[in-house]
Parts: C-alpha cells; sequence; structure tokens
C-alpha cells in the first residue's frame, strides 16, 4: 500500500469518527484530480464541478462501506468516472453539434476558450471526439498518468483491456488532431 | 495490418524500451508502412497529451466545491488556514449588517455631498442608496442627501431574517436575508466606490460605462438581440428567481445576465453579476459562489 494510500485510509476512518478536519484534507488531497478527470471527461468547467462535488457527495455519504481492498482513490476515480459517464449519457439526450472536419485554430489568447477545459482546443476537440470507453482510458492512463492496474481496477476491465483501449484511443486522438489540422493518412484500426 | 505487437509499439512510442532494444524495433517498423503509421499515431497523441496542461480549481472553484459539499453532508467546515481573523468560517451577521451600514454612510458621503454641490448638472444621474442595517428602524434615512439626488436607506434589518444565533455557519446555508440593496447613476460610476462597502472585489470592470459596453457587446443590445447563444454565467438561474422573489424584476427570458467579477463579502466567495431587462442595464448583483444566494444587490437607475 502506497503513503497516500494509507493516508487516505486513516482519513477516512477519522471522517467516519466524525472528524470534519478529515473530510478537508481528502477533499484536498484529490479535489484538483477529480476535477481535472470530471473536466476532461467533460470538456466544460462548470459541468467538471457538477460531476465533482456529485463525486465527493456519493463517495463521502458511503464512506462506510469503503472496505480498503482497493485504495481509496481508485474508489473516488472510478466513482467520478461513472458519474462522466452518467452525464454524458444525459447531454447525449440533448441536440449537440457535429464535430467538424475542418477548423480554424482558435485564437490562442482568448481566455474563455482556454479555459473552457484548459486543454489546447484542438486537443480538447480530438479528444471529444473519441468514443467515451477509449477517452476515460486516455485520460486516466495518459493525461493522469495512472497506473495501468488502477486505470483497470477504475474501470472494471482487465490491464490488457486498458492497454488495447489505451492504444487506440491515441490513434483515434491522433487521427482526430489530423482531421482539426489538415488531411491526415492513419491506420484503420484492425481489431475493432 | 501490422505484425507488430501494439505493445510493443506503444512502448517504443512512449520510450520505455532499453536503447538498443528499441533501435532495433525502429528500424524494423521502418519497413513496414502500417506500423510506421501506428508508431506515428502514436507518437502525436503522446505528443499532444504531454502539451496538454494539468487543468486547476481556481480558488473559488475550490471553494465552492468544498462548500458545496460540505452542505450536501451537513458539515460544518473548520476555518480555511489561509484566514487568521476567525477560528471558524462563519459571519456575524449583525455586525456585519451594521457593519455595512456605518461603512457606507462613511463611503458615500463624500461623493454625495460632492454630487450635492454639482446638482444642477447631474442629469439623470439620480441617486438612491439602500444599505443594509440591523437597526430596529431599518431606515437610516440620510436627511443631508435628500431627494431627489440621493437617499442613504436601509433596505432590509438583517438581524430580524437573520438566525438566532449570533454567529451563523456558512456551510451553504445562504444568508437567508433581504439583501441590502445600492441604487447607484447609470453611468461614470466607480463600481469599487458604489458597492465597494459591501463588495471586496477581487477582478471587475471598475465603471458602469464599462459594464454597458461589455453587455452591449455580448447581447448585441444594439441589434435587440436577446441572446447570443453563450453560456449564461453561473448562478444565472438563481440570480433571476431571487430578483423576482425579491419583487425587484420579473422572472422572464428577457433578463440577461453578465458575469463581471468576483469577490467576497465578509469572506464568503462573490459572483458580482450585472443584471439586464430587455437591454436595460437594470441591477448588479454579488452572489454566494458556493450556493449561489443573493447576498447583495445594487439597482441602477
Amino acid at each position: 500500500m502506497t503513503s497516500r494510500a494509507a493516508q487516505d485510509e486513516t482519513l477516512v476512518r477519522r471522517y467516519l469518527d466524525g472528524d470534519v478536519a478529515a473530510f478537508d484534507e481528502l477533499m484536498r488531497a484529490h479535489e484538483d484530480r477529480v476535477f481535472a478527470i470530471c473536466l476532461r471527461m467533460l470538456r466544460d468547467r462548470e459541468a467538471a464541478l457538477d460531476a465533482a462535488q456529485e463525486t465527493f457527495v456519493a463517495v463521502f455519504r458511503k464512506a462506510d462501506r469503503f472496505a480498503g481492498r482497493s485504495a481509496f482513490s481508485t474508489w473516488l476515480y472510478r466513482v467520478a468516472v461513472n458519474t462522466c459517464y452518467d452525464m454524458l449519457r444525459r447531454q447525449r439526450r440533448r441536440p449537440t453539434t457535429a464535430l467538424p472536419d475542418h477548423v480554424e485554430p482558435a485564437d490562442p489568447t482568448t481566455e474563455d476558450q482556454l479555459r473552457s477545459a484548459d486543454l489546447r482546443p484542438e486537443i480538447e476537440a480530438a479528444l471529444a471526439a473519441l468514443p467515451t470507453e477509449f477517452r476515460s482510458a486516455v485520460v486516466l492512463a495518459d493525461l493522469e498518468d495512472l497506473p495501468l492496474q488502477q486505470v483497470g481496477e477504475i474501470l472494471g476491465v482487465p490491464v490488457g483491456t486498458v492497454k488495447s483501449r489505451v492504444f487506440r484511443g491515441r490513434r483515434l486522438l491522433a487521427e482526430a488532431l489530423g482531421n482539426l489540422s489538415g488531411p491526415r493518412r492513419l491506420p484503420r484500426d484492425e481489431t475493432s | 495490418m501490422t505484425d507488430f505487437d501494439h505493445e510493443l509499439i506503444a512502448a517504443l512510442a512512449e520510450g520505455t524500451l532499453p536503447a538498443d532494444e528499441a533501435a532495433d524495433l525502429e528500424a524494423r517498423i521502418g519497413a513496414d508502412p502500417a506500423a510506421s503509421a501506428e508508431l506515428e499515431a502514436q507518437r502525436v497523441a503522446l505528443a499532444a497529451i504531454a502539451a496538454a496542461p494539468a487543468p486547476q480549481l481556481d480558488d473559488l472553484e475550490r471553494m465552492r466545491l468544498h462548500r458545496s459539499v460540505a452542505a450536501e453532508l451537513d458539515l460544518v467546515l473548520p476555518q480555511p488556514a489561509a484566514s487568521p481573523r476567525r477560528r471558524r468560517w462563519s459571519v456575524n451577521w449583525s455586525a456585519l449588517a451594521t457593519a455595512a451600514a456605518v461603512l457606507l454612510g462613511v463611503a458615500l458621503a463624500a461623493p454625495l455631498l460632492s454630487l450635492l454641490n454639482t446638482s444642477d448638472d447631474a442629469g439623470d444621474s439620480t441617486t438612491t442608496v439602500a444599505a443594509a442595517a440591523d437597526a430596529g428602524d431599518a431606515d437610516v434615512q440620510s436627511q443631508a442627501l435628500d431627494e431627489p439626488l440621493a437617499t442613504v436607506s436601509a433596505a432590509a434589518d438583517l438581524e430580524s431574517a437573520a438566525p438566532a444565533e449570533d454567529e451563523r455557519e456558512l456551510v451553504g446555508a445562504p444568508p437567508e436575508t433581504a439583501m441590502p440593496d445600492t441604487t447607484m447613476p447609470t453611468a461614470g460610476t466607480d463600481l469599487g466606490t458604489a458597492f465597494g462597502p459591501l463588495v471586496d472585489f477581487g477582478t471587475l470592470d471598475s465603471e458602469l460605462t464599462q459594464v454597458r459596453a461589455r453587455f452591449a457587446q455580448q447581447f448585441r443590445l444594439a441589434d435587440g438581440a436577446a441572446d447570443d447563444g453563450a453560456e449564461p454565467p453561473p448562478c444565472t438561474t438563481e440570480l433571476r428567481s431571487s430578483l423576482a422573489d425579491a419583487g425587484t424584476l420579473p422572472v422572464e427570458e428577457s433578463t440577461q445576465v453578465l458575469l463581471l467579477g468576483t469577490g467576497t463579502v465578509a469572506d464568503l466567495p462573490v459572483y458580482v453579476l450585472a443584471v439586464a431587462v430587455d437591454g436595460d442595464l437594470r441591477q448588479l448583483a454579488a452572489v454566494d459562489a458556493g450556493t449561489c444566494a443573493t447576498v447583495a444587490t445594487a439597482t441602477v437607475e
């Protein structure tokens, strides 16, 4: 068990004993990463804040069920990803605008655009073009740099599946980036 | 289709293979166009990912998140470490109300007396200022600033609307008080002076003329367009409801809300929002960034 995981377990116990400071410490330890995951999944700061809030509320409400079999962070990020999936499903029920084949590069000085997801706009758009299961794998493994084993636990799939999703996700990301900046030929996925 | 193992191509792109193994694999992949394209795609994606900055909560978002989660869980948050002034994160509302009334009186005396001296050319800039006060008699009329130029009045009795306890925990419960309201001239007014006694501004356009300009730009008021399709600022829905409940503004789609900036009211993070009805700037408001409760308003005449 890592020291972070051990600290989290202690903090969860303290929280369950009524120590509000433990709640604060747990929030501070994980809020940036939970927010980052949600923002990269949802591409909207307000939606990401809502998802982060929903995540923390759900986890703290069920903290007594945390058995410590996996790291607290794994459980927390799993709830975050599932919350984002739910929000994306809800979003899909509303009309959306298709990603254009070619777009003009955004003005890099436009702060609002940059702050929408804190990513470069073309990367943001390319990430959004990925199917959700590939996006979550790329976000967790590559953007958040979590170990593949932990990504597998978060997503509830074997490590081999994580590797495959990350590989294919990167390929689709590169393809989307190519589409956004001009025609580009990339190999088709022979495994799909 | 490539004969190369995806894991090997990924490892090569990630740079995790030993140098000699990487060189050998790269040479072999170079002879296979499909594998080369795979490797190139992995590298393009990884380069893009490496260039992506890590998103972070800003201070206001962090505060909102903490407070909203704590509120959902009925928790009382400890005092933020950065604020040494109180042992708990709380506000003495009666003291705040008194302070606000005093501060408003002090802050407004000079400019309003100045207005009195220039009343002949004051044009339409009639100024009415209403402030929070906890006095039993809520109206603190400034007789010296008699109409039509300026009136200072307490629009609300905060104490009567606040909880019985002096110290009210700010865990997500909004200050359910009739909010203090300030009325100010339409143009050339320094918001820091007019709204400042109540709101400690973080970022803000300093002049109403700039606010109007931003409204005109964002909502294309000159064209009569009601909506440019942009996302509304945070707390827009709650602010509309709050103003409608207070009888200040109608709840209509024609109300437009513009985020002017951020600030604090007694350590409470707030958004400072401007509200227009049918393109006419009518109201400024400070709303709790965590709960969206309206904390203070200023009417623009």
